[in-house]
């Protein structure tokens, strides 16, 4: 199955870097896999993605949790309503590209996101505290969701 | 007597974090604003003490959406200050990446962000429900602006390959070549979008602006030329700041720029389109006149239809530069400092960005100015709002919104740089 993993974030934005530094770390470990990291174009997700059938979206969340918490989105599940990615802003976010590439009939047939409650997401170059400090807990399960994932989806198939 | 509130808690289709605010008393406007709340970011304060080098990789943090704008600007008034001559296959080469920037921008703001007003649907998602095709091939037409800005800058957001001088490195003709095949396809498909595009529903909303663009005879201007109006403004980019200046409004952190003694402009691609509409290419032009496009186009949410004339010219430029490309002898051209000021202004999707600097012996910066185009454009979209819900007072609340929000989005504002999202608040008394 061809899988992407996609790192999210904005690495002068604190906590939404979460995202861009797991990517860094699952890169040196899982050199077969196809891992980038992205701004949170949505736009350009969306060709991004074209063509994968198994997708891994790793992305800082802001949601009523601890900090540091590590969270499963799927696309189709209630969750996804409330998912609220940082840059959802800017322009066009990833959760319209997943509705908009599922409009499109286009969408991979397994994508997740995995979530990571941040607390800081003000202009600053470094994680706030509390996830520098969670850190190697939080690169731990995100990799453990990953690879439970890839076996999950390989089993279906 | 009867108040009532219009409020959007979230329009997702801007980029920036500020509000508008609409207030009607007695059935006339009292007052409009627009609001910008984010946090100012200090770019002009740090670049101070940092070497003069380092501005295209800074600067082009300000904006994910338009960086190559950014980077341009900036190596331009560095050149200017010391006075360093860029051969002219390295000028064609920016000139390629500006090109690919354009048709990044455009093309997410028409098709994404500014389409869906004029089909009546809430965003680009239901939008791709009834038009697939549309959307894929927005989507593609993006794609083909992305590679254009990877295969010269590096990558496609922040490129990492422009410096002052020229470039680390510049591409062999064969590997710009490869590109060709999907430029013309991107070419084709745009006439037929634009052709779609001018057979929208536009508001009747003709208005007097003065219009100010960068403008060069011999070619559409991007990166060099002067500072020209529809209202005999006609200067170098060195006196800028002689004839433009930065107010602070209380209700916003961003600047507003505006012209001394005749207030209020306009800048982006409608106002380059009615300047510069002679040095577009042939098949531009041609497309523009079969569409009974021609200057000077006086009503704003027509910016649509310049924008997507523009996203044409781009390809044919880009194709244009390619088929008569020669690479570089060198990739850059070295530059020794000295104290000096330079001025640059080159024009970015949204429209002119001017930066100053002043340049220490040891090449390290004193001081720096940045004007961006949307702070230029925050008196004329807050005029706009005036007049067009004077014009349409009578209109249904929730419709006025929608087309207060569409007079928003006619210049594509970047209030960002660092943005998140725009409120807009209407209350009648």
């Amino acid at each position: 199955m061809k899988t992407l993993i996609l790192g999210v974030g904005n690495e002068f934005r604190s906590d939404d870097a979460i995202g861009l530094l797991i990517a860094r770390d699952l890169r040196k470990k899982f050199k077969s896999l196809k891992i980038i990291e992205s701004g949170g174009d949505g736009a350009d997700l969306l060709t991004e993605w074209e063509g994968y059938n198994r997708v891994i979206i790793i992305d800082a969340v802001k949601s009523s949790g601890e900090a540091g918490k590590v969270m499963i989105i799927n696309p189709s599940s209630a969750e996804f309503t409330k998912y609220q990615p940082i840059h959802a802003s800017h322009l066009f976010s990833i959760k319209q590209a997943i509705e908009t590439s599922h409009a499109l009939k286009k969408l991979p047939e397994n994508l997740i996101i995995i979530g990571i409650t941040g607390k800081i997401f003000e202009i600053r170059n470094s994680l706030s505290e509390e996830l520098k400090n969670l850190y190697r807990k939080i690169y731990s399960e995100v990799e453990i969701y990953v690879k439970d994932y890839i076996q999950l989806t390989e089993n279906i198939i | 007597m009867r108040s009532r509130t219009i409020k959007v808690d979230y329009l997702a289709r801007v980029e920036g974090e500020g509000s508008i605010f609409v207030k009607i008393k007695n059935g006339s406007v009292a007052d409009v604003k627009l609001k910008i709340f984010e946090p100012p970011r200090f770019f002009e304060a740090f670049l101070r003490g940092r070497k003069f080098s380092e501005t295209p990789d800074i600067t082009a943090r300000i904006c994910g959406i338009c960086p190559v704008a950014y980077q341009m600007s900036s190596v331009h008034a560095m050149e200017n200050a010391f006075g360093t001559e860029i051969p002219e296959p390295i000028k064609q080469l920016r000139r390629l990446l500006y090109c690919g920037e354009w048709i990044e921008s455009h093309v997410l703001h028409i098709f994404m962000l500014h389409a869906p007003d004029f089909l009546g649907y809430e965003d680009s998602i239901q939008m791709a429900k009834d038009f697939p095709e549309v959307v894929n091939t927005a989507l593609k037409l993006k794609k083909i602006g992305n590679n254009i800005v990877i295969r010269i800058g590096g990558r496609e957001i922040h490129p990492v390959n422009v410096r002052t001088g020229g470039f680390y490195k510049v591409p062999e003709k064969k590997e710009l070549s490869v590109m060709l095949d999907n430029l013309k396809w991107g070419r084709e498909q745009t006439i037929s979008s634009v052709k779609i595009i001018s057979g929208f529903d536009f508001p009747d909303f003709e208005q007097d602006y003065e219009f100010v663009a960068l403008h060069n005879e011999s070619e559409y201007a991007m990166c060099e030329g002067k500072l020209i109006s529809n209202r005999g403004l006609d200067i170098e980019i060195k006196e800028y700041e002689h004839h433009f200046q930065e107010e602070h409004a209380e209700h916003s952190t961003a600047l507003q720029s505006s012209l001394m003694e005749r207030g209020n402009y306009f800048v982006g691609p409608l106002a380059r389109f009615n300047l510069n509409f002679n040095q577009l290419s042939q098949l531009t032009k041609d497309t523009a006149k079969e569409i009974d496009f021609i200057p000077e186009i006086k009503n704003p949410f027509k910016s649509i239809i310049a924008r997507a004339l523009e996203v044409l010219y781009a390809y044919d430029e880009t194709i244009r530069i390619i088929e008569n490309y020669e690479m570089p002898d060198k990739p850059f051209i070295e530059i020794r400092p000295e104290f000096s000021i330079g001025y640059g202004c080159t024009e970015a999707p949204r429209g002119i960005l001017y930066h100053r600097y002043r340049i220490s012996d040891d090449g390290l910066i004193k001081d720096a100015k940045i004007v961006p185009p949307t702070s230029q454009n925050q008196k004329t979209i807050e005029r706009d709002l005036k007049n067009f819900v004077e014009k349409n007072i009578g209109l249904a609340h929730q419709e006025l919104t929608w087309k207060c929000e569409q007079a928003v989005r006619n210049y594509d504002p970047c209030i960002s740089c660092s943005t998140h999202y725009l409120k807009l608040h209407i209350e009648k008394e």
